[in-house]
């Protein structure tokens, strides 16, 4: 199993940093997830891996050992570039064969190579049918087989499934994990779609204008994400803005504009500073009667989901706070609302620092 | 007081079929959806209604009165599509009010139009910025305003939120759906987004292979799907178990599933092939065996997903289900826990006749 190693990567393009100092590493066997908003430097990074770009300075191993001055095709690393498709007038064998052709092996190695590779993704009974007879998923799978083919344990996937309607896109995640880790690949994911991401990772590095934000599990970057903008990009939020009042053994106690007294778990904030506060829409917690305290609001939207419903609560001040409630609490809202009130759990609230440039720019998805 | 409504309308590209005797009525300022897979038919149909095709069958019909031979500027119809097309050498100002219909206009009434289509839509900040100043959203929410500026009541979208990144697209249905109320608009909206429809429909038609399988509120479609398809296309992944009816329990049937009995309630008779749908949100995880529709499996897969964590589980008979629970339940790939599944819970379909893998292939 295949160990990556990235070390303080920089590339420039023009002006543009495209990559800012990028290190970090993947264990061998690991499947890693880089997400990121348009212009993040996420194909950039992939194709640097690839040998298909060469940044300005650092460097990256694998097992240890520098591939820079490798060729592509040296490297041992499987390429699949976003908007890969098979060839529709080739059968899935000749589609799979056709990387060994260009290197010339010959036809009996080929046909070895190939019936491992289809065999691994479970389609060589299938290797004489054309793309077009073929469903989504197996599509996906013959050029997985592609990449596979040529005996590569690192296996680079540029949004391999954007292309794909959500649902396909949904269903086939799962399978490229399991497949990953059934043969024991190291895999690195890039995809725009943080969902994707979490469903699919042991690990995700979010990168924003070249910088790397958060290197971590799914749950860790979801639950304490590193700032403001990884919050807001790894799922929904709701912010509010106010200031720190008192802040002493992990309890801050905030005024908060459209809310009044609030206090939450949070470190290292000193009484008198600007801070944000982000609620994760299903840990705001929606109460029909004020017993155990709660703020007062009134719903001016109800959607149903299936699992939730999202619900949609305007305070007295105007500011509208989004709530994710489990559906089976659908009676409840249709017979106590439209008034209600709102829990603020201490210990799911993140709080941030205002930051300086203005939260627009911070939360901005580019 | 924009009603559309299709009548037997079919078309046709050579021998493939695109839409196929197409009934439906949109009523006056109802936000409605139209759903299906890539090559359903779905951007066809919208293209019928604005005018952009002409079926070969049928009639299209808005306030009433037959407009197959109407011309699209003559239609009243507001357009918008996943491509934003905006002038890039204008402002945002300029963009909303360029239309030929505003241009013609008293100036003070051309201003009061940009000015109120600029406040409702949150643009005020923006309005001397070019398109390219703007992130995709906000383009397409300028997109959006000169699609209205020329006082369209009928608002035609086809995939408008399918260039914008997730979490900014996010938003925009909230933004769109509040829009669409706040005007009193008549929105047709073409997604193959299900979770989309859900969020910003009032009712939403379920399209595949060019015909009209189910149309119905986001609730119905969730609770009575009319087809496996259905039931696999709304709501995001489900489970599909094939058995048969083995045996009457007083209300209940059983069904064997591969050796293994579920309690359900079903109208097919013994002996019957069936399929059961059961959504991965509506299994109970339990520590222990309770009540009889119980079973003892293992995890095999386990995702975090934010509001949900995702498992995969086999049960004692080999058959594997999704189940998804709320983030707090933590199970470990490896561990061994018990599934519930209510009877009222469970959906019941006949099994087709083209076999289940047919029945909800994606296409």
């Amino acid at each position: 199993m295949k160990e990556l190693t990235v070390i303080e990567v920089t590339k420039k393009f023009g002006y543009v940093k495209a990559l800012n100092k990028v290190s970090f590493s993947v264990k061998g066997g690991e499947y890693v997830v880089i997400s990121g908003p348009i212009g993040a430097g996420k194909t950039t990074l992939l194709r640097i891996i690839a040998g298909l770009l060469e940044p300005d300075s650092g460097d990256i191993l694998i097992d240890g050992s520098s591939i820079l001055p490798l060729a592509p095709e040296e490297r041992n690393v499987a390429y699949m570039p976003s908007g890969f498709t098979l060839f529709p007038h080739m059968s899935v064998y000749d589609n799979v064969a056709y990387g060994l052709r260009a290197r010339e092996l010959n036809e009996e190695e080929i046909k070895k190579r190939v019936k491992s590779a289809l065999s691994l993704v479970g389609l060589w009974h299938r290797r004489n049918s054309l793309p077009h007879e073929l469903s989504g998923g197996m599509k996906q799978r013959v050029a997985l087989a592609r990449a596979l083919v040529i005996g590569a344990e690192l296996l680079l996937l540029d949004e391999p499934l954007s292309a794909l309607d959500l649902l396909l896109n949904i269903e086939l995640r799962y399978e490229l994990r399991r497949l990953a880790k059934t043969l024991g690949l190291t895999v690195l994911h890039v995809t725009h779609n943080f969902e994707e991401a979490m469903a699919i990772a042991d690990r995700i590095l979010v990168l924003r204008r070249g910088v790397i934000q958060q290197y971590d599990t799914p749950e860790v970057v979801y639950k304490k994400p590193a700032n403001l903008f990884v919050a807001s990009f790894s799922g929904e939020v709701n912010i509010l803005e106010g200031s720190v009042i008192k802040s002493k053994r992990g309890i801050v106690e905030i005024e908060v504009e459209d809310f009044g007294y609030l206090k939450v778990e949070g470190d290292g904030l000193r009484a008198g500073e600007r801070v944000v506060l982000v609620y994760r829409p299903e840990d705001v917690i929606v109460k029909f009667s004020q017993e155990e305290g709660g703020y007062e609001g009134k719903i001016i939207s109800a959607r149903f989901l299936g699992m939730f419903i999202v619900v949609e609560i305007e305070l007295p001040s105007g500011k509208v706070i989004r709530s994710y409630v489990p559906s089976y609490l659908m009676k409840e809202l249709e017979r106590y609302g439209p008034n209600v009130y709102l829990e603020l759990p201490p210990d799911r609230a993140l709080v941030y620092l205002y930051p300086r440039e203005g939260l627009t720019k911070v939360l901005a998805m580019g | 007081m924009p009603e559309v409504m299709l009548v037997g309308v079919s078309k046709y590209y050579g021998d493939v079929v695109a839409l196929e005797d197409v009934n439906l009525k949109v009523f006056d300022r109802e936000y409605f959806c139209v759903i299906g897979p890539s090559g359903c038919g779905k951007s066809t149909l919208l293209k019928i209604i604005a005018g952009i095709v002409r079926q070969d069958k049928g009639n299209v019909y808005i306030n009433g009165k037959l407009v197959d031979t109407v011309p699209i500027e003559e239609r009243g119809v507001g357009l918008m599509f996943q491509e934003i097309y905006l002038f890039p050498h204008m402002n945002v100002w300029d963009n909303i009010v360029y239309s030929p219909n505003v241009r013609a206009l008293d100036p003070v009434e051309v201003v009061r139009i940009g000015r109120e289509l600029i406040d409702t839509l949150s643009l005020s900040f923006r309005r001397k910025n070019f398109p390219e100043e703007l992130s995709l959203g906000l383009q397409q929410k300028v997109a959006l305003a000169r699609a209205l500026a020329s006082g369209a009541k009928l608002l035609l979208l086809d995939e408008p939120l399918g260039s914008i990144d997730p979490r900014s697209a996010i938003e925009l249905r909230f933004e769109l759906r509040r829009l669409v109320k706040d005007l009193g608009l008549t929105a047709i909206h073409v997604t193959h987004n299900q979770e989309e429809a859900m969020l910003i429909a009032d009712r939403i038609a379920v399209l595949r292979k060019g015909r009209v399988v189910q149309i119905g509120t986001p609730e119905e479609l969730y609770f009575n799907p009319q087809t496996p398809f259905v039931a696999r296309f709304i709501g995001g992944e489900n489970n599909f178990l094939v058995g048969e009816v083995v045996r009457e329990e007083g209300y209940f049937k059983l069904v064997d599933v591969d050796g293994l009995i579920i309690r359900c309630y079903s109208k097919h008779s013994l002996g019957k092939k069936v399929v059961l749908s059961i959504r991965p949100e509506m299994v109970f995880v339990l520590n222990r065996r309770r009540g009889s529709n119980s079973f003892k499996g293992v995890v095999l897969e386990r995702s975090f997903l934010g509001k949900y964590l995702r498992y995969l589980i086999k049960l004692e008979n080999g058959v594997k289900l999704i189940v998804k629970t709320s983030p707090e339940l933590v199970l470990n790939e490896g561990d061994e826990t018990f599934i519930n599944l209510q009877e009222d819970r469970i959906i019941v379909f006949k099994y087709p006749s083209e076999g289940i893998d047919k029945a909800i292939t994606y296409e």
